[in-house]
């Protein structure tokens, strides 16, 4: 029963292997330089913080410093945190899918397989808020 | 015969689409139709404004121009270059849409089907993806060093 169950089931074979780990390959490659990029707009915001607090207040009226500085870093935290996620999932993603077809363990792939999950549902929860708030400022 | 037995060995002793796989493919192929075709409405909305929206670039370039020497010449070509990078800009996207919704679309038929032609199919299309995204990265990546290299060169010129 299980080897016919076995038989029924869709196959990780030679050539699904290759492309699965040429993609976690690319995947990883694209999310390393996802943190990267995300660093140096961190460091760019820090470096930078007294210039934009200071055009903030000056920009909207009965602003102070103060509260633009809270502003500023609620913004970045909640960007920088949910951007950090999104490429947290793709790299750990692929890191485990490559590992599970290297070392034909099942529950890493399938662990893999649910973190490229995770990320394409994030992705498009980010869309729907993005379209949402587009649709709003619009109208 | 033959490729049964070769499918059965893979089953036997390889990675397999189990029913944890299954659950977990079926809802990224969900997710990832859904972003592809929110990324072909949006490519479309982009196209027809620029499209359309031609006479008001050039106004906005007109007003501009009219406070230095620039004729109307040069107003319609940077007018016409400013659609044709955008066009561009949004093919480029496109591609990387249609290989998204190739990878859903193949992804949900082989698991409905149980085809591993498709899966096989879908994979690729998902190796196609993440690697056209990181050639165009790498790609983008030199324009910026040159334009770096090219900026600090034009400055000790100075």
């Amino acid at each position: 029963m299980e080897e016919s169950q076995s038989i029924l089931e869709l196959h990780v074979d030679q050539t699904a292997s290759k492309n699965l780990s040429d993609a976690a390959r690319w995947a990883k490659f694209l999310s390393v330089l996802g943190f990267v990029c995300v660093g140096f707009v961190l460091i760019f915001f820090i470096a930078m913080r007294s210039q934009i607090t200071g055009a903030l207040s000056r920009l909207i009226p009965g602003f102070s410093e103060l509260d633009s500085m809270g502003m500023l870093i609620g913004i970045i935290v909640i960007i920088a945190g949910l951007v950090g996620l999104l490429l947290y999932f793709l790299f750990r993603g692929s890191l485990l899918i490559k590992k599970g077809i290297e070392t034909k363990s099942q529950d890493v792939f399938n662990s893999g397989l649910g973190l490229l999950k995770a990320y394409f549902i994030m992705y498009g929860i980010i869309t729907i808020v993005e379209l949402v708030s587009s649709i709003v400022s619009i109208l | 015969m033959e490729q049964q037995l070769q499918n059965q060995d893979a089953g036997l002793f390889g990675l397999s689409i189990d029913a944890t796989g299954r659950q977990h493919l079926t809802e990224a192929a969900k997710w990832a139709r859904f972003l592809a075709i929110v990324g072909f409405v949006f490519i479309a909305l982009v196209a027809i404004f620029l499209i359309a929206g031609g006479s008001y670039i050039a106004n906005m370039f007109g007003r501009v121009n009219q406070y230095n020497d620039a004729g109307p010449g040069f107003t319609t070509g940077m007018t016409i270059g400013i659609i044709i990078y955008y066009l561009c800009v949004a093919l480029l996207v496109f591609f990387a849409y249609l290989f998204l919704y190739r990878f859903a679309v193949n992804m949900k038929m082989a698991l409905q089907g149980n085809n591993q032609e498709l899966l096989n199919r879908s994979f690729q299309n998902l190796k196609v993806l993440y690697r056209y995204w990181g050639i165009l990265t790498i790609i983008g990546l030199v324009f910026f060093g040159l334009a770096f290299v090219i900026g600090i060169l034009g400055r000790a010129a100075v």
